[in-house]
């Protein structure tokens, strides 16, 4: 029981590791709960809003 | 929540912005002046400079100096640093470092300056009104009086006094300025009170769009937030003359692109984008084609 408890959790820690490690070295990116996106590149995480086109009409005239 | 958000990072960034400035409070650095044009009329709204605040200055410099052709002069001690921004030898705007921090929350912004007859009044105007002063009045050395400040709807503008904006800016150089509001009704009622704007809705416009107007001259526009869940902002437009060719120029120096030109998008005379450090700005062809 506590053996199969511990392949599981050691699984999971695989796993996340792997996710984060190729998070780091890609261009993937996250939707945030505050409606940002996150976006991983060389340059390490960085926020993106999310831009409605359909909002805007801006520009002088 | 989303308002926890955005009331958070507008406090993350004005902290940093005011720690990032606070030591020209007792810096001998010398400003470069904000004139614009050799004009002598000051216009009470105009926008007459520009700051850069990001955590990493070099990148900016690299990214506008291959995009733009500006050129940077760094004045200040190591722990005391304003970089000049020069576009043909003229001053027309600085980048500020922040501090390093580890809040994603805290991205790079464009503060955009407005001439206003007294920054002391006006910084007074903008507590009573609910804004906040971010760098407090101060006396710089060859800029004058100046303040940064957030207005009621949390957009952060710099004051200054004296200055005028160019009309006809040459390419490359700012064109326009632009608030971003998520209240623009109330942004509107705030900035005809504050410096006196005639605000005039365009006919015929979906979505809204106002103009501020002071006498004759169109000073800044107005619109809805179409980012979301960012706070209100003052976005700077920048002339050039092939949105898109910049768009892909600029997407292979490492900045964002959050609209490309595109026939429905002002009919391909404008690009959005985020320079590498998270910066907003526009780049606009004009005249309009």
């Amino acid at each position: 029981m506590l053996k199969s408890m511990i392949k599981r959790f050691l699984f999971a820690v695989l796993l996340f590791t792997m996710s984060a490690g190729l998070e780091s070295c890609s261009n993937m990116r996250w939707g945030t709960n505050a409606g940002l996106d996150v976006r991983f590149g060389p340059g390490g995480p960085r926020i993106v809003p999310h831009f409605e086109i359909d909002l805007y009409s801006g520009g002088r005239f | 929540m989303k308002t926890t958000i955005k009331k958070a990072t507008l406090y993350a960034f004005s902290l940093l912005l005011g720690f990032g400035l606070l030591p020209a409070c007792q810096s001998n650095i010398n400003y470069p002046a904000v004139d614009m044009s050799s004009s002598e009329s000051v216009q009470q709204g105009a926008f007459v400079w520009r700051d850069l605040v990001t955590r990493d200055p070099a990148a900016a410099q690299q990214f506008y100096g291959e995009m733009f052709g500006w050129t940077f002069e760094t004045i200040g001690t190591e722990t005391q640093q304003y970089t000049v921004i020069r576009h043909d030898g003229k001053a027309i705007g600085g980048i500020i470092r922040m501090p390093v921090v580890v809040d994603p929350a805290s991205t790079a912004e464009w503060v955009s300056s407005m001439t206003v007859p007294s920054v002391k009044g006006a910084a007074e105007i903008i507590k009573s009104k609910g804004g906040k002063i971010i760098f407090p009045v101060s006396n710089l050395k060859g800029r004058g009086m100046s303040a940064v400040v957030s207005d009621p709807q949390g957009a952060i503008i710099g004051l200054v006094e004296g200055g005028t904006p160019d009309d006809d800016p040459p390419l490359n150089t700012w064109l326009w300025t632009e608030l971003w509001s998520g209240q623009p009704t109330q942004s509107a009622e705030f900035y005809r009170s504050f410096v006196n704007y005639e605000v005039k809705k365009m006919d015929n416009m979906s979505p809204d769009y106002w103009i501020f107007e002071n006498g004759d001259t169109k000073s800044a526009g107005l619109l809805k937030n179409p980012m979301e869940n960012t706070r209100s902002q003052w976005l700077p437009y920048i002339r050039v003359a092939d949105p898109a060719a910049l768009t892909q120029k600029a997407r292979d120096a490492g900045a964002t692109v959050l609209a490309a030109p595109s026939s429905e998008l002002r009919d391909g005379n404008v690009a959005v984008l985020l320079d590498p450090t998270g910066a907003p700005f526009v780049i606009q062809r004009w005249p309009l084609q």
